[in-house]
């Protein structure tokens, strides 16, 4: 059982992972011209409440659970390359649904187009998987990300935006969209510590025949910029 | 036919000489022929000196000698007429001398000795004056005045008086002898202590000699033009500082929160309608909020700062003081009479002749 639980989250994600190597290089690529500037890497975990919830005609499943994230970011110039990885099991709250566990992977570029605002464009997977069926999500996003300062180096706001126009769906009726909102509060912990973030973020897919999936999440979670590897 | 032709050339080329030579002649200012004069001086070429000095006076105009020039050209004249053992034109131009610079003394290194004492005994016995006054003055008539200093050439007696146009007298300034100079005032009253209307007017100094007979008369041109003086523009409001601190910069943390908060607990509704959203997302928006709110009042809107408002006090009340007293002397010398007076070149008339 442990075995195929680990080939369920593994092969969904093989694709993520060749997307996770070639991001680096890309932006190493796009770089090419910032190599003066130094490459700061921020990592960071989290832990949330995930509740995801499937609407079809005349049905409704609604499973929940906590979900455990590690993330980092690579920055250099004005570029970003975000990667998380995140993996929980959600627990059935309604009679129909089964329990499931989910695995879910992000590798995007960024562009900070103002202090306050960066985009974000790039791949997202998510894989559910339940009793030996494997369900693969693959979403093609872009996105905003705006952020305010509150104190001074010391905590702001931030929110964001995204909208997949193209994705795939495994076993399900065609992909028509996916849009989704984050919104939190980032706080540094005293001194020179790691960031905290409290965060709250739901995204929506609908599906051909009017099936919509929606997942919404409460997390906290710290981030920590680490020295610049030059 | 041959010397024909030669005869009409010659006669071309005369013709074109004694035009150049006609336009170099032209050509020459009076300070040209005062160097060929002194040239034929050092020369002892007496009677040319004598000669190109009384044409280079006699210039007019634009080529006309300057007045210390002319000065200096007299004395020369005074040197060779001596020096031609003629006496009497030496001593008319020496006397002509004195009229034209009463204060003028000739150089001992240029002049000879004998030249030097019969300028200084014509000199002595040439009673003359002569003024110099600003060119372009103003001043408050009764209160201040117009300031003249005068040149003599010798000791002498003379009267000085301030007269209209036409010569008739308006304000006597001054009766009394003179030694090498004097000041004199006029405060740009008349006889009677009224300011005189705008007009041309003119300091007439007369010389007298020890009969009491007119030997000379100076008139220097005034021109009197009332004016009203100028006020000062009342100072334009300082530069205070900020007496509170601004509200930007805490608007500027309130607003993301506010936004984000609010958007946190609508937003889901609009990208993932139809749900039932988890209530936690008002415990992120009201989070993010409340620490607004928090930033908000840590940036201190509009707290007053004392030490501005102290600063600015002390910017207002010297700023107040400065518009008081701008405004009173505004209004002081809207009142105030004042004259612009401008002063011609001064003339010497001899009634006698020289």
């Amino acid at each position: 059982m442990t075995s195929r639980r680990c080939r369920d989250f593994v092969r969904p994600l093989a694709t993520l992972g060749v997307v996770l190597a070639a991001l680096p290089l890309a932006t190493l690529g796009v770089t090419a011209v910032a190599a003066q500037q130094p490459l700061h890497v921020t990592v960071g975990f989290e832990g949330g409440f995930t509740r995801a919830r499937s609407r079809a005609t005349g049905t409704s499943e609604l499973v929940s659970g906590a979900v455990f994230t590690g993330a980092a970011t690579l920055a250099r110039s004005r570029w970003r390359l975000r990667l998380d990885y995140g993996q929980g099991n959600l627990t059935a709250d309604t009679g129909a649904a089964a329990a499931r566990t989910l695995a879910e992977g992000r590798a995007q570029l960024g562009f900070v187009a103002a202090a306050w605002l960066t985009l974000w464009a790039g791949p997202r997977a998510r894989s559910y998987a339940s009793s030996g069926i494997r369900q693969r999500w693959w979403f093609w996003e872009v996105g905003a990300e705006a952020r305010g300062m509150l104190f001074a180096d010391r905590s702001y706001a931030f929110g964001a935006l995204a909208l997949a126009p193209a994705g795939t769906v495994d076993a399900l009726p065609a992909f028509s969209r996916e849009t989704g909102v984050a919104a939190g509060l980032a706080v540094r912990l005293p001194g020179p510590g790691p960031w905290a973030r409290l965060a709250y973020r739901v995204d929506q897919t609908r599906l051909a025949g009017g099936r919509r999936e929606t997942v919404e999440a409460i997390s906290l979670g710290v981030a920590m910029e680490l020295r610049s590897p030059r | 036919m041959r010397g024909g032709r030669a005869l009409l050339l010659l006669l071309a080329s005369l013709g074109v000489t004694a035009l150049v030579g006609a336009r170099a002649a032209a050509a020459q200012s009076g300070t040209d022929l005062m160097r060929q004069a002194v040239r034929a001086y050092q020369d002892l070429d007496l009677d040319v000196a004598a000669g190109l000095i009384r044409r280079a006076i006699a210039f007019e105009g634009p080529a006309a000698l300057a007045r210390s020039e002319r000065a200096t050209a007299f004395m020369y004249l005074t040197t060779v007429e001596l020096l031609r053992s003629r006496p009497d034109s030496a001593r008319s131009a020496a006397r002509r001398l004195v009229l034209v610079d009463p204060r003028y003394r000739p150089d001992a290194l240029t002049f000879p000795p004998q030249a030097i004492a019969l300028f200084t005994g014509v000199r002595r016995a040439t009673p003359a004056v002569t003024a110099r006054a600003a060119a372009d003055t103003q001043f408050r008539p009764g209160g201040e005045a117009l300031a003249v200093r005068l040149y003599a050439s010798a000791y002498h007696a003379i009267r000085a008086r301030v007269t209209r146009e036409d010569g008739r007298g308006l304000r006597a300034l001054y009766v009394g002898p003179i030694g090498d100079s004097l000041d004199l005032r006029w405060d740009g009253l008349d006889s009677t202590g009224a300011a005189v209307p705008r007009g041309r007017y003119a300091l007439t100094v007369v010389s007298t000699d020890s009969a009491g007979h007119v030997v000379r008369e100076l008139r220097l041109p005034l021109e009197v033009t009332p004016v009203t003086r100028d006020t000062q523009p009342l100072p334009p409001p300082p530069l205070f500082r900020p007496e509170r601190t601004p509200m930007g910069p805490a608007l500027r943390v309130l607003a993301p929160a506010t936004l984000v908060g609010v958007g946190t607990v609508v937003l889901p509704s609009v990208v993932a309608g139809g749900e039932d959203h988890a209530r936690g997302r008002f415990v992120v928006g009201g989070a993010v909020t409340i620490a607004g709110i928090a930033a908000f009042f840590a940036h201190h809107p509009a707290r007053a700062i004392p030490e501005n408002v102290a600063a600015n006090q002390r910017l207002r009340d010297q700023w107040t003081g400065q518009r008081t007293q701008i405004a009173a002397d505004n209004a002081r010398h809207r009142g105030e009479l004042r004259f612009a007076v401008k002063s011609g070149d001064p003339v010497i008339i001899t009634p006698e002749g020289p």
